[in-house]
């Protein structure tokens, strides 16, 4: 046996997350008990797991794990994949901010009120948010005002509305600042038609002054008086604030892609035939869609009940693509805004609480469709490199080759020289050869593309 | 608001126990507390008023609407 704290699990001395026998459990210390009972008690849980907005968990016998500080251990329900807000389109992130102001009016009805407010709270599990920390909750005290107001504003309503009022591209700042983007920074990246709306004025520009102002002053914390009706008004008003922010999905790179894309319609549908069938001789359970644009592809695999993460690196195509997976109420598929140039870093404490994108590998089959050709000439990637990437993320890759002559790849040669002397299918299929075996291969019909599945070389049981 | 908006800079400071970095975020929760309680009462009545109007009698208003 054995048991291995979480690494991203150390600053809540409520309890911690921990791996045993390659399971996932939450110890609960003796010093949060009354909090859980309470929790527990007050049928908030069952209110919550019902309805989807809390991950449910068992509670389990603990000896072999036992310690002088545990009160409980509890297991809660499995998440395929772990993301972060840095990770998500503006809606998964406003969805997300949702999600935690709706538990925190429940949880006020019954006397109890959420201690953190963290993005990282937040995980996605068949296609809709809930919280993960069992451990948020704590009995409200009468007259004291939010204690996780600040984390909120950084974590969810700074963020989006950066993303809101001046580009899209902000959410980035959240890879940089783990607990959230400071007010500061935020109040100042954001126009000045920002002052005009109230409750961005109230909650990011006068907060921020507020922090500013009171930073290095002591000040007394007796007897506070906010009253539940100002909790609940104060709730009510970052509730306003999020729903009222918007960004339209267009205007960025891949949003015409398909329209403007160079298959006949016999082509696209060739294409998905063989995509499909690769898929079905892969047999995966989890599935990475590299550059999935609005995920056309990945529902093919998704559609079949296989756990499908969709990355991309265009806010606008993540956007739409999970639009699109909330609207049919989709619960096997993923978006994610990922740029496999540049995927996410581990970061945090000791570069460890917060996993990089490969940690959360590997995937059993992979697909890199139309994406080889941007890898290679638009980022100067030598094909080896692209396929020893490859290899440390699936077991079976399904990959299409996008030739010279094609009319995309004409394109991104337009505007630059043509260094790339060995990119053709034969120097292709000679490099790929170190690290996959190439199993299936077709030619898409109407088309110069080819889409091969291949096998990792490295990985005996793939699958 | 403007009121609160203008405290925040004039503020008098006092003394006692260290609060933590979160301390602006902290009073500024007290110095809004009444304008988000005050626009959190008017919002309800008015939600009230609004369905007392659009609904026929017999209807009962929503149990959330009764409780948020």
């Amino acid at each position: 046996m054995t048991k291995k704290t979480h690494p991203g699990s150390f600053r809540d001395p409520s309890g911690f997350i921990f791996f045993e026998n390659r399971h996932l459990f939450r110890q609960i210390n003796h010093s949060y008990k009354s909090d859980y009972d309470l929790l527990m008690s007050s049928g908030l849980y069952e209110t919550l797991t019902k309805e989807e907005l809390l991950i449910p968990h068992e509670e389990i016998s603990f000896e072999s794990s036992k310690n002088s500080d545990a009160y409980k251990i509890i297991k809660p329900e499995f998440i395929p994949f772990i993301s972060y807000s840095y990770e998500w389109s503006f809606s998964q992130l406003k969805d997300a901010a949702l999600l935690t102001l709706a538990v925190q009016k429940k949880a006020l009805k019954v006397g109890i009120s959420l201690k953190d407010a963290s993005a990282y709270n937040v995980q996605f599990l068949n296609g809709k948010p809930l919280i993960i920390d069992t451990l948020s909750f704590a009995q409200h005290i009468d007259g004291e005002p939010w204690i996780a107001y600040k984390q909120f504003c950084q974590h969810f309503l700074a963020p989006l509305a950066l993303m809101s009022f001046r580009d899209i591209r902000l959410s980035s700042l959240l890879k940089t600042y783990i607990d959230g983007i400071p007010l500061d920074l935020a109040a100042t990246l954001l126009p000045f038609r920002s002052y005009l709306k109230y409750s961005i004025l109230s909650h990011i520009h006068l907060h921020s002054k507020s922090q500013s102002h009171f930073a290095d002053k002591a000040i007394k914390k007796e007897n506070p008086s906010f009253s539940l009706n100002a909790m609940r008004g104060l709730i009510d008003s970052l509730e306003s604030a999020i729903r009222k922010l918007k960004w339209k999905p267009v205007g960025t790179e891949w949003h015409n892609y398909y329209s403007d894309t160079n298959y006949s319609e016999s082509g696209h549908i060739h294409k998905k035939e063989l995509v499909s069938e690769y898929i079905k001789i892969s047999k995966p359970k989890k599935l990475w869609d590299l550059g999935a644009n609005d995920g056309i592809f990945s529902r093919l695999a998704s559609d079949e009940a296989i756990f499908t993460l969709s990355f991309d690196s265009d806010p606008a195509a993540v956007e739409n693509n999970y639009l699109n997976a909330r609207n049919q109420s989709e619960t096997n598929i993923l978006p994610l805004l990922i740029d496999l140039t540049n995927p996410s870093p581990a970061v945090g404490w000791e570069n460890d609480e917060r996993s990089s994108l490969l940690e959360r590998g590997p995937a059993d089959t992979a697909m890199a469709l139309a994406l080889i050709h941007h890898l290679a000439i638009s980022n100067n990637l030598p094909l080896w490199k692209t396929a020893e990437l490859f290899s440390r993320i699936c077991n079976y890759l399904i990959i299409e080759f996008v030739p010279k002559t094609d009319s995309q790849v004409q394109r991104l040669l337009s505007s630059r020289e043509d260094i790339f002397p060995d990119y053709n299918q034969t120097e292709f299929e000679r490099v790929y050869a170190d690290f996959f075996t190439i199993i299936n291969s077709d030619r898409i019909v109407d088309s110069e593309r080819t889409i091969y599945l291949m096998k990792n070389n490295s990985r005996k049981n793939g699958g | 608001m403007i009121f609160a908006a203008v405290s925040i800079l004039t503020f008098p400071n006092f003394a006692q126990a260290y609060l933590d970095p979160g301390s602006g975020s902290y009073i500024i929760q007290l110095l809004f507390g009444a304008l988000f309680g005050a626009s959190y009462l008017v919002k309800v009545y008015w939600e009230k008023i609004k369905s007392f109007f659009s609904k026929s009698p017999t209807e009962n208003p929503s149990s959330d609407n009764k409780d948020d």
